[in-house]
């Protein structure tokens, strides 16, 4: 029976971990689900079992994985409508918009978990202490300057799903819970005109 | 009873009614517009008359993380951040450079670079000429920086109203070599 425990994420919702064997530090999102393979010296040995990191080995301070449910859900189910500029999920409407240059394509995108630290969040973090947590709407992983739509908050947009910043923290707790039972993604977003 | 209570909602909603109306335009008004932000008469009037209020610390974080960006799509968001609350020259060139590159890359992946070529070239002209603008009232370029800018208006100028491609025209080139 694998040990399976989830990440405990700092008060932005990453946690830093410790690639194995070579020691380089990587940023996860909280919630990530990991199979705890031993405890040496204070640290817990684990794999991760979704998001990008996915199959590959890390440790950590004891303390920082937990054993438990913390309340997943089933997959999110979000609708994007680009003329009304509205977002809706679970029955709420939050403000939203994309590029008219550059707009989301109209269709079904999967929502991925957390990628990285998204550094241009920063300066939101007097908003949302998770405005650096996106989402990445696509196959595969994100390929800056090239396919990188994802579902952030902010204020401007060039094609993302850019939400108003007063409801990230609410969508973001929501969303990081979901899971659509792929090892990858969250959910859908569906984009209508 | 219900004809009191009616006018107690009309009162009541007359002194709201302003109130609420106030509010969603403050909050509508908070930022610029690309709109806007591509017109270089506006955005000198702007900076003239309306620039007091303005969060400039915030601005200016998001150019200095613009700058420092590794990714044309990276740097576009911070400089479009930066421009939406404060257009500087150095924020609305930024963005003209990065977004063109943004675009180069996007429209090689969709193999629709001569659908698109036009219209991007015509939006980076549309920012620089705003930059222009933007230093005529602010004059925080570099020297060299502005006359780069000038520079780069001329050649897509040219290439807009020409349609061929101009030799040394930095924006093209930084275009093209997304291609």
């Amino acid at each position: 029976m694998p040990d399976k425990r989830y990440t405990v994420g700092g008060k932005d919702g990453w946690l830093n971990i410790k690639r194995e064997p070579i020691g380089m530090v990587v940023a996860v999102p909280e919630f990530i689900q990991v199979k705890l393979n031993y405890t040496r010296n204070n640290r817990d040995f684990f794999v991760i079992l979704e998001g990008n990191e996915r199959g590959k080995e890390f440790s950590v301070l004891s303390g920082n994985i937990k054993g438990g449910d913390p309340g997943y859900r089933g997959a999110a189910n979000l609708q994007f409508s680009i003329s009304k500029k509205l977002l809706t999920y679970l029955g709420e409407k939050i403000t939203a918009i994309t590029a008219v240059d550059n707009p989301i394509p109209v269709g079904v995108h999967p929502i991925q978990l957390p990628d990285f630290p998204h550094e241009l969040g920063r300066t939101y973090m007097t908003h949302s202490s998770f405005a650096k947590n996106w989402f990445y709407l696509g196959h595969g992983n994100a390929i800056p300057g090239n396919n990188d739509r994802y579902l952030h908050p902010g204020s401007g947009t060039l094609g993302c799903i850019t939400v108003e910043l007063a409801a990230w923290t609410k969508l973001y707790q929501y969303l990081i819970l979901c899971r659509r039972g792929d090892g990858k993604t969250v959910g859908t977003v569906t984009v209508v005109r | 009873m219900v004809k009191l209570l009616a006018l107690l909602l009309w009162f009541a909603s007359s002194l709201l009614g302003p109130y609420v109306f106030a509010k969603e335009e403050a909050t509508e008004k908070q930022f610029l517009t690309n709109e806007q932000l591509r017109d270089a008469e506006f955005v000198a009037t702007w900076l003239k008359t309306k620039a007091t209020n303005v969060n400039k610390k915030e601005a200016a974080r998001f150019l200095e993380t613009a700058m420092a960006a590794k990714n044309s799509s990276a740097a576009a968001k911070g400089f479009l951040e930066s421009m939406i609350r404060y257009p500087s020259p150095q924020a609305l060139a930024g963005y003209a450079a990065a977004e063109s590159r943004m675009f180069g890359e996007i429209r090689k992946r969709n193999k629709n670079v001569d659908q698109h070529i036009i219209s991007d070239m015509g939006r980076a002209l549309d920012y620089y000429k705003s930059a222009i603008a933007a230093n005529a009232v602010l004059k925080i370029m570099p020297e060299h920086e502005i006359e780069q800018v000038r520079k780069n208006v001329a050649c897509l100028t040219i290439y807009l109203q020409a349609k061929t491609p101009q030799k040394n025209c930095q924006p093209l080139q930084n275009y093209a070599a997304m291609r």
